[in-house]
């Protein structure tokens, strides 16, 4: 495609290089400045000499959270919260995806407008509250898994792929006296895999993040997620007290500032582990070809 | 005739039963999320009708008298009203304003760069933030934005005082779109790129042979090759200047800058959650979900008259 690059042309090819350079920068920065906040040197906190890397290495903040029991405990929380959510939502809309997909199946319009509705209208904050209040799941570990389960969008991209499954691959199962459910877990399923997986680490990856569910449902510091601990340790700056933190390093300005920075690296360092994944999938185009329509 | 009519009916009924029989197990498969959807997408719209209601715990909704509009008239005569729609409307359509247009800036960019490895970084890079939660990302800006935080210390030889950017209701907008853009252009310029994709390389190919330059390639074949992705993401957007996100709004807010920040959900939180007032925040919440609803319906409609007869826009439905 290279027939003749003007001077125009230079200046166009190196505005796009400073400008993506300077994006990379503003994305990047604060992500690394965080990282190396939370292993520099308590002084150079304090000081603010931390710039971009780390000034000295000190890890004693990471220490300090990992013998706070209520921190490991909301850590272990979410991660429950997480795993429940992500399997959950596949156990219930994957059979309701697949029922939906089938062309047999009657009133199959006026179910998918029926859930449609759902998700185009949202009655608000106070009457799902309320809902949550009826289902005696206030104060609950149910209150943070099961309400958000039903999300229509997930069940299109399921039944989306269902669909593209080819019917042969079915009939011949039909023909030999197999189930509807025969026909789902032993044929459909297993050909499923990649958006079964795409669906459970998106529903996982927005548990782990949920903020609004335990806020309004979650009073019990017990069933607290790391969302709500990170909120209470950076903006509220309370700790929530281990045994083992009674120590003098309370004293330290910047001791607090570099516990504040680990624990934000603790709640972002498991979406990066399944950011590979994520993004395979997403480019993939399983996601995007939905939004295409 | 009638008679015909009700044996027919009848068949259809049996028809309709003997399917349902013959193929009970996909029934089956069918209602337990079935029920979770009419529990909770369908239960909060019947305890919709708590906004009509003088509703309290005790005696339970359906016990509670009916008020009619009381609620709403009250809403209108709330001290906050004006500052309520005001901030409400100012900051979903600034937040448009800004945000709409920086993942196609993006992902135009993106698609001049010819070296493949920088292209992927800075995809992977800005896309990244999309996965992580709002109050990480808020928690981020707190450490890099509060009074003695990294930005305050190094503007500090410029300015006589430090700049209240969490505190000064001034800086609210800013701080609370900025944090939008950062966290969301990566993801929708993943959607443009992929739309990008499918666009005909032989367009540019005539193009360059015609003497096309660079901007009359994107101006005459990128953008209106992802004008059906831009618009149908231009009605989604739409619905979003009245129903702002809560949770970034709520992290990021403080007393100190209701003024500019406070908006409806979060009046709504606050009257409804903490304050009980259940029947007044859920009129208060209503009239911003029928809001977001009918600015998404008018936008596509609006886009679908404009857009008759051409098919490079496109419409939700």
């Amino acid at each position: 495609m290279k027939h003749k690059m003007g001077l125009g042309g230079i200046a166009f090819s190196v505005g796009v290089y400073v400008a993506l350079t300077l994006a990379l920068v503003v994305w990047l920065y604060p992500l690394l400045f965080i990282l190396s906040s939370s292993i520099s040197d308590w002084l150079a906190l304090e000081q603010g000499r931390v710039r971009l890397l780390p000034v000295g290495l000190e890890f004693s903040s990471y220490q300090f959270i990992i013998a706070q029991k209520p921190m490991v405990r909301a850590f272990f929380n979410s991660a429950f919260y997480s795993a429940s959510r992500a399997l959950l939502t596949l156990a219930l809309l994957a059979p309701l995806a697949y029922a939906l997909s089938e062309r047999k199946l009657r009133g199959r319009n006026f179910l998918t407008v029926l859930l449609l509705i759902t998700m185009l209208f949202g009655a608000g904050m106070i009457p799902m509250y309320m809902v949550v209040r009826w289902a005696s799941l206030l104060n609950t570990r149910w209150a943070i898994i099961i309400p958000q389960l039903f999300s229509f969008w997930y069940v299109i991209l399921l039944r989306t792929s269902f669909a593209s499954i080819p019917d042969e691959l079915k009939e011949s199962a039909y023909i030999d006296g197999a189930s509807n459910w025969t026909v789902f877990s032993r044929i459909v399923l297993p050909l499923s895999k990649p958006i079964l997986a795409t669906i459970g680490l998106f529903a996982g990856v927005r548990a782990w993040n949920d903020f609004f569910s335990p806020l309004l449902y979650l009073q019990d510091k017990e069933f607290w997620p790391l969302t709500i601990v990170l909120r209470n340790v950076v903006m509220l700056a309370t700790f929530p007290q281990g045994e083992a933190g009674e120590a003098d390093m309370y004293q330290s300005a910047g001791f607090w500032i570099q516990a504040q920075m680990a624990v934000i690296v603790i709640n972002i360092v498991p979406v990066l582990i399944v950011y590979p994944f994520l993004q395979r999938y997403f480019t993939k185009g399983i996601m995007l070809g939905a939004v295409k329509g | 005739m009638s008679q015909q009519t009700a044996l027919a009916k009848r068949k259809g009924l049996s028809k309709l039963l003997a399917d349902i029989w013959r193929d009970y197990d996909l029934y089956l498969m069918l209602l337990p999320g079935l029920a979770g959807f009419l529990l909770f997408g369908y239960g909060p719209m019947y305890g919709l009708t708590m906004a009509f209601k003088d509703f309290n715990l005790v005696s339970g909704l359906a016990e509670s008298a009916w008020v009619g509009f009381r609620w709403f008239e009250d809403f209108y005569n709330d001290p906050y009203f004006f500052r309520l729609i005001r901030n409400t409307l100012l900051l979903g359509a600034f937040n448009l304003l800004w945000g709409f247009p920086m993942p196609i800036i993006l992902a135009l960019l993106l698609n001049e760069i010819r070296i493949i490895w920088f292209r992927r970084l800075v995809q992977s890079v800005s896309f990244f933030p999309y996965f992580i939660a709002v109050i990480t990302v808020v928690s981020i800006m707190w450490m890099l934005f509060r009074s003695d935080g990294i930005v305050n210390r190094i503007l500090a030889p410029f300015t006589e005082e430090y700049v209240g950017f969490l505190t000064d209701p001034a800086w609210f907008r800013t701080m609370y779109i900025g944090s939008d853009i950062w966290q969301y252009t990566g993801y929708f310029a993943t959607i443009y790129l992929a739309a990008l994709t499918a666009i005909d390389p032989v367009l540019y190919e005539a193009a360059i042979m015609d003497g096309a330059n660079r901007w009359q390639r994107i101006w005459n074949i990128t953008l209106p090759g992802i004008l059906p992705t831009i618009t149908i993401l231009f009605i989604l957007s739409v619905g979003m200047i009245v129903s702002v996100g809560f949770e970034r709004v709520f992290l990021l807010y403080s007393p100190a800058t209701y003024e500019t920040a406070d908006v409806l959900p979060t009046y709504v939180y606050r009257r409804g959650i903490m304050g009980y007032n259940f029947s007044y925040a859920t009129a208060v919440g209503l009239i911003d979900s029928v809001a977001a609803t009918v600015m998404v319906l008018a936008a596509n409609t609006i886009l679908r008259r404009v857009g008759r007869g051409s098919d490079s826009t496109a419409t939700i439905w």
